[in-house]
């Protein structure tokens, strides 16, 4: 038997292919290797091989015994969590007001629960690599679609595009794919991923019609971008400037950037709001939502209604993240507690399968969908406490309504098929 | 001295997490080293070396990164925090284990 009847022989027991070419490499090596070792000890060639390969052991058996270790995964545990954490979340905007007071609602939420959970499914089995393939043509693809729903969907407040805001934050993992396609050495390198996080926020900020989605997707583009550098994708640590000292140039300028970006082109309203936040004793009055939620956070007691009364429920179905607020107000500290450590459950698995990520377009996908879930749960716990101004923001499992469901359902569904498609060498 | 096969397997991952304690290694280093170390008490075939491996990163004992040495890409292994934390757990049992056998054996 040859060295490649051998590695055929092998790699046939593993059903899963895409794990054979990492095998094959790997079981090349060494007859290589212990062919060299004999033809260093005197013996012809021909021989050499013929002895590495027999060293080997049986090829089935060892195929046999790879294949039980590589296959597919499917996340049970990230499933079940997403399941139950779905049902808790619906039944929690429903006691909390945030659905309204009409049965269609609540059943209309339990339909959008149920299609995410069949996203999540639907996008587990599809194989996330097509992101890494085309990830300008699904850039471009999701523009044209925002722009033509913008153009012509509902308006929402006499503004069109809120409806989908949150399907906005599918910007991030294309971005991620985009990372992935133009890596190269050097800080050139960096210009194009550098310019695409200034374009995504500007479209993001115009397409979900926000300026908070703008500046939250260019800070999660921006952080998956350093993550990047420090991982050594740019390979200019050992040069004359060393990696902390770019991601922290980068990260600087795009603050820069964004507080000019502030300065000349937001509305009046938004800057008045910025303000205010900086100012409150001076800006009571345009403070009312915020001062109103820290009053109903601050009376809160461990167990039950809050000293000074619940949140009005028009906030919670406006501002759909001020669900927390209600949640501590309604029923105390430990049930805004238990979602904290729901968030963070979330956040602690994504983050696990970052770090069990073999291949970098896994790795660099999974951080982004991590990097999403984490972001929008941190800042939106700190603007019920009154630590940030407050923007548009929906939390994964209590957003009401369609847009931001399917967006959450689709950066687990990409999480879970970074886990189960978690091979070495990905074809892209 | 051949020694019997039942012996040797539950050994097997305990003794490879301890050569790359020393330090990171790829398949056939491991092989190479353990030979050596045991004064070719133990020979490992290829076949029994890399599923043992793969199910050991599987399991988070182990983390893998490829490095191109010589122009030829190898895999090498790496052990991991809790795989340091399972290698201590074997090494115990495996202490347990060994004073009880001599133990019997050194019965008057």
């Amino acid at each position: 038997m040859n060295i490649e009847e051998y590695i055929t022989t092998l790699t046939e027991q593993i059903r899963y292919k895409k794990a054979r070419q990492e095998v094959a490499q790997e079981v090349r090596n060494h007859i290589l290797d212990q062919t060299q070792a004999y033809e260093q000890g005197g013996i012809a060639h021909e021989k050499a091989v013929e002895m590495a390969v027999l060293e080997m052991g049986n090829p089935v058996e060892a195929g046999v015994a790879l294949d039980k270790i590589h296959r597919p995964q499917f996340d049970w545990r990230l499933f079940a969590i997403t399941v139950l954490f779905s049902a808790a979340g619906v039944f929690i905007m429903y006691v909390t007001g945030a659905l309204g007071s009409e049965y269609s609602q609540l059943a209309r939420q339990c339909g959008f629960a149920a299609l995410g959970i069949a996203i999540i499914v639907l996008i587990c089995f599809v194989d996330y690599t097509f992101i890494g393939k085309y990830p300008l043509q699904l850039y471009i693809l999701m523009t044209v679609v925002f722009f033509i729903y913008q153009q012509t969907g509902r308006q929402v407040n006499g503004l069109r595009g809120p409806a989908l805001r949150s399907l906005v934050y599918l910007y991030v993992p294309v971005y991620a794919g985009l990372l992935y396609k133009y890596r190269g050495k050097g800080i050139r390198k960096l210009i194009i991923p550098f310019a695409f996080i200034l374009l995504t926020a500007l479209l993001s900020q115009s397409l979900g019609a926000s300026l908070y989605i703008g500046l939250g997707i260019g800070a999660i583009c921006t952080f998956l971008l350093l993550y990047a550098i420090l991982k050594g994708w740019y390979q200019i640590g050992e040069k004359r400037i060393t990696a902390p000292a770019l991601v922290a140039a980068i990260f600087a300028s795009v603050v820069l950037l964004f507080a000019i970006y502030i300065l000349c082109f937001a509305a009046d309203y938004q800057k008045l709001r910025l303000i205010a936040f900086l100012q409150p004793e001076a800006y009571r009055d345009a403070n009312y939502q915020v001062s109103a939620t820290l009053r109903a956070i601050n009376g809160a007691q461990i167990f039950g209604e809050s000293t000074e009364g619940t949140l009005i429920k028009d906030f919670v179905q406006q501002e759909n993240f001020l669900i927390f607020a209600q949640v501590v107000a309604m029923y105390g500290l430990i049930a805004g507690a238990a979602v904290i450590i729901a968030f963070g459950t979330l956040t602690y698995y994504a983050l696990h399968i970052v770090r069990r990520q073999k291949n970098q377009l896994g790795m660099i996908l999974s951080a982004a969908c991590f990097l999403l879930v984490l972001f929008n749960c941190t800042t939106g716990i700190l603007m019920n406490f009154g630590f940030m101004p407050m923007g548009s923001l929906q939390f994964p499992f209590l957003s009401r309504g369609g847009a931001g469901t399917v967006m959450y359902a689709v950066v687990i569904g990409l999480l879970m098929s970074c886990c189960r498609n978690n091979v070495r060498h990905t074809v892209v | 001295m051949a020694i019997d096969k039942s012996l040797i397997s539950g050994s097997t991952s305990m003794m490879i997490l301890r050569l790359l304690e020393e330090k990171d290694m790829y398949g056939y280093e491991m092989i190479e080293t353990l030979e050596a170390k045991s004064k070719n008490v133990f020979t490992l075939k290829a076949g029994t070396l890399y599923p043992l491996l793969h199910s050991l990163e599987d399991n988070g004992y182990l983390t893998a990164y490829e490095n191109e040495v010589n122009g030829k890409v190898r895999k090498y292994y790496s052990i991991t925090k809790s795989g340091k934390k399972y290698l201590k757990s074997k090494k115990d049992e495996w202490n347990t284990y060994q004073t009880a056998v001599l133990n019997v054996l050194c019965m008057s």
